[in-house]
């Protein structure tokens, strides 16, 4: 059998279900009952190398878990991952020789040791030999600008430095694979957008990792993302590039007319018209303005909004101006979750 | 045990991150070596309240119930620290959170149970040896015809068996989180018929053939037959077999439980909880 090995992740039909402890009463009188509570649902995606595939979904959707399944620290339930062609569950040392991950808990260092400390502790875990190492976090905490904090101890950093200590962690390795869990969580917006370019340009454009990146912030997504999964209740929704999404739900035939006129009379005059399904709300311009904004989605024919201006015309309402929106993401976002 | 040229930098590693967070809680540290003083000053006065009376029961140890028992207790702590470094450096890698960590790298399970003990035993050697001076130089303890070499084997060997049963304790402590019973009944039983501070000779008969089963019983009566009546290594035979026996078979058991431990939670997803 020649299988050609086209996406550097992949997985199939991958479910996982956690057990839930019981309490004393259920141990009392259900002993063999087992309590299971599903994280994901045969969640089938792929990633290909080099791009930077994002995992969006609300708390609780599954994110952690789908990208743990992934780099060997928890095991799934059914159905099967692989990474680069190795199995999650049988070759977990060798998919740790190609990745690294990034969590984002900042629980997850010693609070009393120095950032240098902690990254050196790593590195020999890492099996990094110590002049290597020593090398590499220079260039890595240069890199993402806190080498001036690398002997401060790690409970005196701040949450951006301890955000950049896991990223360091994560890259000692110089991984071709990088599993990101919310990597700009609890930072500034200035900060979050310094990482993002740091992640698409470094990290993609010029080191051509693969990045696998949980987020349930959208902007994010459509800023670094290739392409992108969005995932709730774990299960996958829908997954491609921002383009396809938006395709998928006619997110380009957002439309704001303004007109003058009053307000009331006008709402009430689409809405007994044949456009009274495309009305999405009627609106002042202003809060004390004089024109109206209507905001409608056309369906799928172009010519759905010149009949609408033409029908406007014939209303005897007047037409300041007529400009094409697209859906916000975050909208999309909730349709793609509620459809 | 995997790349073998890494082991003994990840030892160091091991070693010089818990020395740097141990150090750093300045007075725990140094009170810790105070209170070594206090210890052997108890024994002390404990061994003038005994005096004689308890030459008939330790005749074949030297007579001297300070010796016999500044031993008892230095190896009862080898034995505390190997039953409890283990599963306390799980419980805490749980609660700091560093243990998903520690799992993400390319090191395995069976070494970072084993190098998380290095420095507890280290700490502990260096405290034990003050405790040992401080009897010898102070306060008479014998040691002029000791067979030193004997000893030091029997305690290596003490540490696997217990180091087993600790690992064993932090597997259970993986799952748990807290509670091992496992533990604390070996430790009890240990403390109660392995002979620290009195020779089993003490015990009813069914009593004394119980202790046989506990490592301690077997490490105890080699290490003070060395350290006191200078028995040849060849002479203590009967405490090195049964300590070998149980190492042997318990080391691997408790390691392949610990990996078990591991797996069961992965699938728990438990690693980070506590
Ligand atoms: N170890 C666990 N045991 C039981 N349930 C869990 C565990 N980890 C996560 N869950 C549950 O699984 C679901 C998905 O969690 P998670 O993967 O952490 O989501 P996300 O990262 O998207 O916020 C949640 O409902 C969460 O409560
Ligand atoms: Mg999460």
């Amino acid at each position: 059998m020649v299988k050609k090995i086209s996406s550097i992740i992949e997985t199939g039909n991958l479910g996982k279900k956690y057990p839930v402890p019981k309490g004393y009463r259920e141990l009392l009188f259900q002993p063999f009952v087992k309590k299971e509570k599903t994280a994901l649902e045969n969640v089938s995606i792929r990633v290909q190398k080099g791009e930077i595939f994002g995992l969006l979904g609300p708390n609780g959707s599954g994110k952690t878990t789908l990208l743990k399944i992934l780099s060997t620290l928890i095991l799934p339930t059914s159905g099967h991952a692989a990474i680069n062609g190795l199995d999650v569950v049988r070759q977990e040392k060798k998919i740790k020789a190609i990745t690294g991950v990034v969590v984002s808990d900042e629980r997850s260092f010693y609070w009393r040791l120095t950032g240098r400390e902690n990254l050196s502790f790593f590195a020999t875990l890492n099996n990094i030999p110590r002049a290597e190492a020593q090398r590499r976090i220079q260039e890595i905490a240069s890199l993402l600008g806190f080498e001036d904090r690398i002997h401060h101890r790690f409970q005196e950093y701040s949450s951006g430095t301890r955000q950049k200590m896991a990223i360091a962690r994560g890259l000692l390795t110089d991984p071709e694979i990088l599993f990101m869990d919310e990597p700009t969580r609890s930072l500034d917006p200035a900060v979050s957008a310094t990482l993002r370019n740091f992640i698409r340009d470094v990290l993609v454009r010029r080191s051509n990792k693969t990045i696998f990146l949980a987020t349930n912030n959208m902007k994010e997504a459509e800023d670094i993302c290739d392409r992108f999964a969005i995932i709730h209740n774990g299960i996958i929704r829908h997954s491609g590039t921002i383009l396809e999404i938006r395709n998928l739900f006619q997110a380009n035939r957002r439309f704001e007319i303004t007109v003058a006129g009053d307000m009331e009379e006008i709402r009430r005059k689409i809405g007994s018209s044949l456009f009274s399904e495309n009305l999405i709300h009627v609106q002042h311009d202003h809060p004390f303005g004089q024109s109206v904004r209507i905001t409608l989605e056309m369906g799928s024919l172009k010519q759905d909004i010149a009949s609408f201006i033409e029908w406007l015309v014939q209303s005897n309402i007047k037409v300041q101006s007529c400009i094409h929106r697209q859906i916000p993401l975050d909208e999309l976002f909730m349709r793609s979750i509620h459809a | 045990m995997h790349n073998l040229p890494f082991i003994f930098q990840k030892s160091v590693a091991f070693l010089r991150k818990d020395f740097l967070n141990e150090s750093s809680y300045k007075f725990s540290f140094v009170s810790h070596f105070a209170g070594i003083l206090f210890s052997v000053l108890s024994m002390f006065f404990l061994s003038r309240l005994v005096g004689d009376a308890a030459q008939p029961y330790l005749s074949a140890y030297g007579g001297d119930y300070f010796s016999f028992v500044i031993i008892g207790v230095a190896l009862a702590g080898y034995m505390q620290v190997a039953l409890g470094t283990f599963s306390g450096s799980i419980r805490e890698a749980q609660v700091t959170g560093t243990l998903e960590a520690m799992v993400a790298t390319r090191t395995g399970a069976p070494v970072i149970i084993l190098f998380s003990s290095i420095y507890s035993f280290a700490a502990t050697t260096v405290r034990i040896f003050i405790y040992l001076l401080f009897g010898a130089f102070a306060f008479g303890l014998h040691l002029s015809q000791a067979n030193y070499a004997g000893a030091l084997l029997i305690l290596c060997l003490t540490i696997i068996c217990f180091s087993s049963i600790g690992i064993l304790s932090a597997s259970f402590i993986l799952i748990l989180k807290r509670g091992d019973p496992f533990n604390w009944i070996f430790t009890s039983l240990s403390w109660l018929l392995g002979g620290i501070y009195y020779p089993i000779t003490v015990l009813p008969e069914w009593l004394q053939k119980i202790s046989y089963l506990f490592p301690i019983t077997h490490a105890l009566e080699g290490i003070r037959l060395a350290l006191l009546q200078g028995y040849p290594t060849r002479a203590l035979f009967s405490s090195i077999c049964p300590l070998l026996g149980f190492g042997l078979v318990m080391i691997p058991a408790s390691i392949g439980m610990f990996r078990h431990a591991i797996r069961i939670a992965k699938m728990n997803g438990s690693l980070t909880q506590y």
